[in-house]
């Protein structure tokens, strides 16, 4: 049997809901068992060509929620001047700000629609602009913030970042809301 | 599509607090380390229809857990193997394979997977589902590892070299259960 080989940091979030780090091409076959009816890309880049055309053959449809630059004040990145990364130790740098509000209000948004589903939230990584959705999305279920950050970390491994925990935890659920139409079409 | 989203009802409680290292692990599948009486709330919204338990049969099973599981009539099926080198052993093989009968079972789901700490035991059964399920070792390893641990075994409760090599060499083909109720997720 062929094996199939998750996205790094796959994880299942509810019955169809899941989460990763960007797909590559080894991980297509994983992701068609999935029959994910959408993806929802929350990362600061766009995601890889041949993650859209994928994308496109097995007919997924695509929330890119990272070119927005009114969803997003930090796209382009907000480390690369001119494309030049600086050289770590190089500077000290400040710590990356969380994820802009707008996006995770639209993320939620979406992850509130039954339409929405199956779906994959991911970013680069999968650790943290995806880790911040879930963990407002855990918040919306009532998750104590204790539960949602052993989850969050879970994810984050040695990278946590503070400023989204701070983020998730000063979060305003009332915020996201859908129409009653919305939320059984 | 995730089953509820409790926004705005006041029938549920203020916060919910799921157990340790809690987590769905395939539809129907839940783990976690040991409930204890603030998890109940949360476990009840689950509709559990079994629990089982990891650790030692000798050992009795928490009280208010216990209390829980008979008013909320859930099966409680308890399976020790929690000492990975029994895998090994005739006796061992043959409590996986009960172990794996009632998790490959659909009419048994939703089920939580538990042992103490849910991070070793857990963590071993988990990786097993992962590879019926096909998954490549990495993935089924790096997924262990959030819970687990890296490299575990350092404070005695991730997964040891044996566990790893248990879930190396397990065979998914070779195992003996009753498709005619298989979830989904297995082909």
């Amino acid at each position: 049997m062929a094996k199939i080989v998750p996205p790094m940091n796959f994880g299942l979030v509810e019955d169809g809901f899941y989460r990763s780090a960007q797909p590559s091409e080894l991980n297509f076959s994983f992701l068609e068992k999935l029959e994910l009816k959408t993806i929802i890309w929350v990362g600061a880049e766009e995601p890889s060509e041949i993650l859209l055309s994928f994308l496109d053959s097995q007919g997924i449809t695509l929330h890119n929620l990272a070119p927005q630059v009114s969803l997003n004040p930090h796209f382009p990145p907000p480390y690369t001047d001119n494309g030049v990364v600086p050289i770590s130790g190089q500077y000290h740098l400040p710590p990356l700000p969380p994820p802009p509000e707008p996006l995770i209000i639209q993320s939620l948004t979406l992850l509130l629609r039954p339409s929405t589903f199956p779906t994959l939230v991911c970013c680069n990584m999968g650790r943290h602009r995806t880790g911040t959705v879930v963990g407002c999305y855990r918040k919306l279920q009532r998750w104590a913030l204790s539960s949602i950050l052993e989850e969050y970390r879970r994810y984050a491994g040695m990278k946590v970042r503070i400023l989204n925990e701070q983020f998730i935890e000063l979060f305003d659920t009332d915020l996201v809301s859908i129409t009653a139409e919305q939320a059984v079409a | 599509m995730p089953s509820k989203i409790y926004i705005q009802s006041d029938e549920t409680p203020l916060v919910v607090v799921p157990p340790i290292n809690f987590s769905l692990v395939a539809p129907g599948i839940y783990r976690s380390g040991h409930p204890n009486k603030k998890n109940f709330s949360f476990l009840k919204r689950l509709n559990l229809k079994g629990i089982i338990y990891l650790e030692k049969v000798g050992d009795p099973y928490r009280q208010d857990s216990m209390d829980f599981v008979s008013s909320n009539e859930i099966k409680l099926y308890r399976f020790d193997l929690s000492k990975e080198s029994e895998l090994y052993t005739v006796q061992g093989e043959d409590r996986l394979e009960d172990l794996l009968g009632v998790l490959l079972d659909k009419r048994n789901h939703p089920l939580l997977i538990h042992d103490d700490t849910g991070k070793g035991t857990a963590t071993l059964i988990c990786s097993l589902i992962r590879r019926i399920q096909g998954w490549s070792l990495t993935g089924a390893f790096a997924e262990g590892d959030m819970f687990a641990g890296p490299a575990g075994g350092s404070e005695g409760v991730g997964l040891g070299q044996a566990g790893m090599e248990f879930i190396a060499a397990f065979e998914p083909k070779k195992v003996k259960f009753d498709r005619t109720n298989k979830p989904d997720w297995v082909d």
